[in-house]
């Protein structure tokens, strides 16, 4: 959920709040009419309403969730300020969240200065995962120099779920998403639900062993299967991509640690 | 967050590199020994046996680059590579030699090892270096963004050259021989001959690619505000009013070559002048332009260079034609890319296509049935082969000549420019009627003195320039 507010005719994102945590404790401790931002919500959410004397009474109450809000909100006003005082890190955050950092679990980022183009992620991919790279480095938007190449995201509600006719593609208990191969019957829908692009048909097996090759056994008939990034789940390492990163370019955060690289970004680029 | 290989896990590799130089050097010092401290003795055996053991580790980093999916980070292995190499592998290499060098195998050695770090030192810089300056001087465009405004950009400059009248272009050429137009954009000013004329104003002016510009004798020195790092959206918007001001100027008709006289104000130096962008980047004869002209320059398959030289003075005149397909065609239908608007000529009438190695470019035929036209003859000849006809007076087939041609030119001997052909028998258009038959290479050994003539193929395909070709071909006969 993104915390705006208006200045002018512009929006300024002051704060983002992920799955799990207070909104907007600085309005709420002032009272009713001081609340100042507007709330979007990144990913389908859902709100109840709570009559605000009662939710007061609630808090009231309990003097331990009374202290911890306040401390919460202290914490909120500072980074309100915080973002604020840079414009950049507004637009930098308006820019991440346009393109699916909300409601990300895990998403690539390739810092631009650093990056040398070698390519070592792209084939770290497709040498892991059977010679087809899952991630497209130079494909994506950037800004201030941070690139968000074509790969998943791990969105926290896959809009790749939504539609699987034999239910092939689950979900570790840390995010990841992932594409049974097996049970996958090519339908291709979940490319086509995609909003970012990242899933792709191919063949899982593109290089033929020596004897399928002597029966001329024709891969390219082969029904294709959706395939995407799953995190490499399987590698004791982590994903690939970044370890393969020579110059620590290449990273994966979580949609809460969104904002702390804004502003960092929006610093160093001033 | 994003961590450079400098930087990895608190710069752990660079602290344990330089206390591995620090121990071997103190080591070297404080070492008890009576002889001198050489590579023979058991210090020296100890510091070379942990320096080249430090050598496969270093060397071990490029098979952990071609391995994935173990091995831990790249990164890591990188900024190992980096502080072991340059700090502690040369440290012990020089004390493991004592510094002890002279004419032997052990100097050799000790100084291809020293190569190999110095150039690990260039790369770690480039490393370093070059994606901030990339991206500092991409700005926030994307690169897809960035090729595709400069395209636009250049097919807009091809347009704008496209009306030019031909004496611009004259005057262009006779700048530099060797590279016309380029140079002088490309801002190598010292080297690059210009056409000085004072001026009322005391001012010199020089003209390049169709563009006529103010330049002050100190323009050629860099501008400390030009620099080459700034966005090179700047040097888009830059480009982009110089190109208005040769457009403007393209309107006014006015020809150049005359010159412009105190009475008469230049409404090029006016326009220039007063439009501030130039002002404060320094005219468009600055450094900036480098940039954007390099990569259209690159990303340009060929420049087809087209020449004629004076019969009277033995001036070579350039003409740059840019081709960024890899197939130009030619011909009246309106899906070529040069049209002429000639009814003589066929819907699709010639294709000129790069050729290989050294060989400039070459024309093909396309299937016209009255052959390829030029210059009102309607054959292609090499400027060897009409050299050779000019000499025997009696004609020949087409044919290729030579591979080390460096331009297109389309020649016709002493004489007997702008002659028509007769129009061709059933027999000869039949025989014509055949794909890709006629192939023009060009010749290196161009422009010797007086030796030919030939009028610019290049300005027959500008419809503008078409009455003026016709009159100069009437004149020569």
């Amino acid at each position: 959920m993104t915390l705006a507010r208006s200045a002018g005719e512009r929006e300024v994102i002051v704060s983002y709040c992920a799955a799990g945590n207070f909104v907007d404790l600085v309005g709420q401790q002032s009272g009713v009419l001081a609340r100042t931002v507007t709330a979007k919500a990144t990913v389908a959410s859902e709100a109840i309403s709570v009559e605000y004397a009662s939710f007061c009474d609630v808090t009231a109450a309990d003097k331990q969730l009374e202290r911890e809000m306040q401390r919460e909100a202290k914490l909120q006003l500072a980074e309100y300020t915080k973002m604020q005082s840079a414009p950049e890190a507004s637009q930098l955050l308006s820019f991440l969240f346009q393109h699916g950092l909300g409601e990300a679990t895990n998403v690539l980022v390739i810092d631009e200065s650093l990056c040398v183009g070698c390519d070592q992620c792209e084939i770290a991919c497709a040498s892991t995962h059977s010679g087809v790279s899952r991630l497209d480095r130079k494909a994506g938007p950037s800004l201030f120099s941070l690139h968000l190449p074509t790969s998943c995201r791990h969105c926290e509600h896959p809009h790749c779920m939504r539609d699987c006719p034999p239910n092939a593609i689950h979900r570790m208990p840390n995010g990841e998403v992932f594409i049974n191969n097996d049970t996958c019957i090519g339908c291709a829908n979940c490319e086509e639900n995609c909003p970012y692009g990242v899933i792709q048909m191919a063949d899982v097996d593109p290089r033929p062993g020596f004897l399928k090759r002597l029966l001329k056994k024709s891969t390219a008939d082969a029904a294709k299967t959706a395939v995407k990034c799953d995190m490499c789940k399987d590698l004791k390492t982590g994903p690939a991509c970044v370890a393969a990163c020579p110059t620590g370019a290449a990273i994966r955060i979580h949609a809460e640690d969104v904002p702390k690289l804004a502003r960092r970004r929006a610093t160093t680029s001033q | 967050m994003h961590q450079s290989f400098f930087s990895y896990r608190r710069y752990r590799y660079a602290v344990r590199a330089g206390a591995l130089a620090v121990l071997a050097i103190l080591a070297y010092v404080f070492c008890p020994l009576r002889e001198p401290k050489s590579g023979g003795t058991w210090l020296g055996y100890t510091l070379g046996t942990i320096g080249a053991l430090l050598i496969v580790y270093l060397a071990w980093y490029g098979v952990r680059r071609r391995t994935f999916g173990s091995g831990g980070s790249a990164s890591g292995w990188l900024s190992a590579h980096v502080y072991f190499g340059f700090r502690a592998d040369a440290a012990l290499a020089t004390l493991h030699c004592g510094f002890q060098f002279g004419w032997n195998v052990h100097t050799a050695a000790y100084v291809l090892l020293a190569l190999v770090v110095l150039s690990g030192a260039w790369g770690t810089y480039a490393y370093a270096r070059y994606p901030s300056l990339i991206v500092k001087q991409r700005g926030n465009i994307s690169r897809a963004e960035l090729v595709e405004e400069i395209y636009q950009l250049d097919g807009r400059a091809l347009r704008v050259a496209s009306v030019l009248p031909a004496d611009v272009h004259d005057l262009a050429g006779r700048l530099d021989p060797a590279h016309a137009g380029w140079r002088e954009h490309l801002g190598d000013a010292p080297r690059v001959r210009r056409i000085h004329r004072a001026d009322s104003r005391g001012r010199q002016q020089s003209v390049a690619c169709g563009c006529r510009i103010r330049a002050s004798a100190r323009s050629s020195k860099r501008s400390p505000a030009a620099s080459p790092r700034r966005p090179i959206s700047n040097e888009i918007a830059k480009m982009h009013s110089l190109l208005d001001i040769v457009a403007a100027q393209s309107q006014s008709r006015r020809p150049i070559a005359k010159g412009c006289s105190a009475s008469e104000p230049d409404p090029v130096l006016a326009l220039s002048s007063s439009a501030p962008v130039f002002r404060a980047a320094g005219g468009p004869r600055g450094p900036h332009h480098r940039g954007v002209f390099l990569l259209v320059r690159a990303m340009r398959f060929r420049v087809l260079r087209w020449i004629r030289s004076d019969v009277a003075t033995g001036n070579k005149q350039y003409r740059e034609v840019v081709v960024q397909t890899r197939r130009l065609t030619i011909g009246r239908g309106s899906d070529q890319h040069l049209q002429i608007a000639d009814p003589k000529v066929f819907e699709n009438h010639a294709v000129i296509r790069p050729g290989r190695g050294r060989e400039g470019a070459v024309v093909v035929e396309a299937l016209t049935p009255s052959g390829v036209v030029v210059n009102g003859r309607n054959r292609l000849v090499s400027i060897a082969e009409s050299r050779r006809r000019s000499a025997h007076r009696a004609g020949g087939a087409d044919r290729r000549a030579g591979a080390e041609g460096r331009a297109v030119h389309a020649s016709i001997p002493h004489g007997r420019a702008g002659e028509r052909s007769p129009r061709p028998s059933a027999r000869a258009v039949a025989q014509r009627f055949r794909p890709q038959q006629t192939v023009l290479v060009a010749d290196a050994s161009l422009g010797r003195r007086g030796h030919f003539s030939s009028r610019p193929m290049a300005a027959a395909l500008y419809q503008p320039l078409r009455p003026l070709l016709r009159a100069s071909c009437h004149g020569a006969e």
